[in-house]
């Protein structure tokens, strides 16, 4: 089954020289579960098109359909509300808002929603083990390390249960040691039934033991797409 | 939305965020504090006033010659007693009296006339006796709090000296002290009989200071006033009506004092608000962004925003609205007294009666609260309707 | 953190206090009342004399307080009123 569907998704950027193009008739589908490397060089378009993917940026044309919802003609409360519910984000900054707390910051998307404070602080926990980052629960995340702030990324991402996680440039920022435990964790999130979208140029990805598909991107356009079997 | 999550968040980060907030916080509570506690004395004094008015005579009649109010004889009550609709005419004697020590104190001398019914009347709810015979009986005087202070400190605590004009002394014996409650009107005030205040002041019998009428029909008020202005070329008529307005204006936040302060007190507002706006801009358009990112909708940032700014606003100006009332009221507002109140002589110690006049204190929140909600909501709301991507940035 | 929680604490704790004391702390009849006695006493209401010093206009009409001032002495005299005060 398809969770992702993207139809000749054209985006361009407007400036006073005139218009540049970062994605070009971009089509191809993910389905449940899989995990999928958007490869390229930095300006090939990999996080423009992950943004669209997101709802955090809308195509110039083009249909996106994110599990089963036409993503570009929501209007913004509702995409919101979809970003909240079935979208997971893993920056490449780790964007935590650096005055809270690890489960503080880990509850955050739960804010907007309905839930009580005991069920957020159960769920904050319950992600705080899968992303391996329990220990420092309480600790301000301006204090810890960058591998120790992606891992609350992570955990934050997972917080809604949504069924896709998107990571911009998830290695960029980190040693080897931390790099690998990143994959470690991915492998859990397909493990439990994630769709999982990466962002990256990062050898690692194609060389560790994931499953994982990789769609090239070049120049704002798709120039190869191939399934890695371990 | 306004769940217990969302309460809980809020006041999580507005307590770990208190360094955005404290420095805009503290400089308005200062300048709140400032203007309230000025509002608050006004308010005081123009009460005090306005309730002290009423026992007040109608008319005062003085003498003028060169620019100068100088004692009147006492032969013009009979011209007054001519014209119809008065109902009392009594002479006044009192004048300033200054102490010829290294650290002179002025104080108000006061005759009072003993066979005046109202005076009686009044002396009795004071002193708490009816007896005023006893008081008459030789020169005893009863002084203001202040004033007693002062002759205890100059070891007269039985009785002073006054010095006449001619050289002569006169020794007073102290009946009594007035109420320290009453001293933001008699802290300097020494009250002797009508003849001892001629005799201190210098006056001869048939001199006085001035002389006091009521008019019951206050509709012949302005008509009885010419027909005064006429008696002598150097009278001088004080009407009630004129003093009830000029108290008015004197305190009233309309006037310069106020308009002064009311437009540095603003100033003060919008450099701060200035400052929060650009702070906003620069810091939270981060923060923002995130929010955005992570699901939050436009409503919802502005709703904690603003729930954020309302809580800061609300309690900035609770505490220096309270604060400045401790000030006034309860320690009776050190340093500041002495811009509102003193004569030459006068360094008293005043309690204020308590007044909270509400629609003051409402404009002083408007002042504050809407100008800074503004400069919070607005950037806040512009920065949230952008693409939350460009917002990260 | 701890500061803050206390300013959130406080505040409204301070301002309730200060309405009972506003309102159950204080015998505004007995102020007003003495006020009004003494002005009644002496036909006199000195508040003007002393709320006027930067205020022209008051002065204008209502007084000049200058000239019913005693002379001041002369140092003999000065001197014998030191030796009498201190001497007592």
């Amino acid at each position: 089954m398809n969770i992702i569907e993207l139809e000749k998704i054209n985006k361009e950027y407007y400036t006073k020289d005139g218009s540049f193009t970062a994605l070009k008739d971009i089509t191809f589908c993910i389905q449940e579960g899989e995990c999928v490397i958007l490869r390229g060089i930095s300006g090939s378009g990999k996080t423009t098109l992950l943004s669209i993917l997101a709802g955090l940026d809308r195509p110039t044309s083009g249909k996106i359909t994110v599990d089963g919802e036409d993503i570009a003609k929501l209007p913004d409360i509702h995409l919101s509300h979809f970003r909240g519910h079935h979208i997971g984000m893993v920056f490449q900054h780790y964007n935590l808002l650096e005055h809270l707390s690890v489960t503080e910051n880990i509850i955050t998307p739960l804010i907007p929603m309905k839930i009580t404070p005991q069920e957020a602080y159960k769920r904050a926990k319950e992600k705080m083990e899968i992303a391996n980052i329990s220990h420092k629960a309480d600790m301000d995340t301006n204090r810890l390390s960058g591998g120790e702030k992606q891992r609350v990324a992570i955990a934050r991402a997972l917080i809604a249960d949504p069924k896709i996680i998107l990571c911009d440039e998830p290695t960029a920022n980190l040693d080897r040691a931390n790099a690998k435990r990143f994959t470690d964790i991915i492998k859990k999130l397909i493990d439990i039934g994630k769709t999982v979208v990466i962002a990256t140029h990062d050898p690692l990805f194609w060389e560790s033991d994931l499953d994982i598909r990789i769609i090239d991107i070049e120049d704002a356009k798709i120039v190869a797409d191939s399934k890695v079997e371990v | 939305m306004q769940n217990r999550l969302f309460l809980n968040y809020l006041l999580i980060s507005l307590l770990k965020e208190r360094s955005r907030h404290i420095g805009v916080v503290l400089l308005s509570l200062l300048l709140i504090f400032l203007l309230s506690s000025v509002l608050f004395i006004s308010t005081s004094i123009q009460t005090t006033i306005q309730n002290a008015i009423k026992s007040e005579p109608d008319f005062v009649i003085q003498r003028v010659k060169g620019g100068l109010m100088v004692p009147l004889p006492l032969s013009w009550i009979d011209d007054i007693e001519d014209i119809r609709g008065i109902s009392t005419i009594q002479p006044r004697v009192w004048g300033r009296y200054t102490t010829a020590s290294s650290e002179p104190e002025t104080m108000l001398i006061v005759g009072i006339d003993p066979l005046d019914p109202q005076s009686n009347r009044a002396f009795s709810k004071i002193m708490n006796q009816t007896d005023i015979k006893s008081f008459l009986d030789g020169n005893n005087m009863i002084v203001g709090s202040d004033i007693a202070k002062w002759m205890d400190m100059h070891y007269a605590k039985k009785s002073y000296r006054f010095l006449s004009l001619g050289g002569e002394f006169i020794s007073v014996n102290r009946f009594a002290t007035l109420p320290k409650s009453s001293n933001l009107i008699s802290g300097d005030m020494v009250i002797v009989p009508l003849e001892l205040a001629q005799k201190i002041l210098n006056y001869d019998t048939q001199n006085v200071t001035d002389i006091i009428l009521n008019v019951p029909n206050h509709a012949e008020w302005s008509n009885l006033k010419s027909k005064l202005e006429e008696l002598h070329y150097d009278i001088r008529v004080v009407s009630k009506q004129d003093s009830i307005k000029a108290y008015k204006q004197m305190f009233d936040y309309k006037g310069g004092f106020f308009l002064a302060l009311f437009m540095i007190v603003l100033l003060a507002f919008a450099m701060i608000l200035y400052q929060r706006y650009t702070q906003v801009l620069s810091t939270e358009k981060k923060q923002i962004g995130i929010l955005r990112a992570l699901g939050w909708s436009v409503q919802d940032v502005l709703r904690l925003k603003m729930y954020e700014t309302v809580i800061v606003i609300i309690f900035s100006y609770i505490l220096a609205v309270t604060l400045a009332y401790i000030y006034v009221f309860i320690a009776h507002a050190p340093l500041l007294q002495q811009i509102f109140l003193g004569t030459d002589g006068y360094s008293g110690n005043t309690e204020w009666i308590p007044v909270i006049n509400l629609p003051t204190l409402m404009s002083i929140l408007l002042l504050y609260a809407v100008p800074y909600f503004s400069a919070v909501i607005i950037p806040v709301w512009r920065i949230a309707v952008t693409d939350p991507k460009e917002a990260m940035l | 953190m701890r500061i803050l929680g206390y300013f959130l604490v406080i505040t409204p704790l301070l301002l309730i206090s200060v309405l009972l004391w506003h309102y159950f702390g204080f015998d505004y009849n007995k102020r007003y009342s003495d006020i009004n006695n003494i002005v009644s006493l002496t036909k006199l209401n000195t508040l003007s004399y002393k709320v006027t010093w930067y205020e022209p206009r008051i002065r204008r009409f209502e007084s000049n307080i200058y000239t019913p001032y005693p002379e001041l002495p002369s140092a003999e005299k000065l001197n014998y009123i030191y030796g009498d005060m201190y001497a007592k």
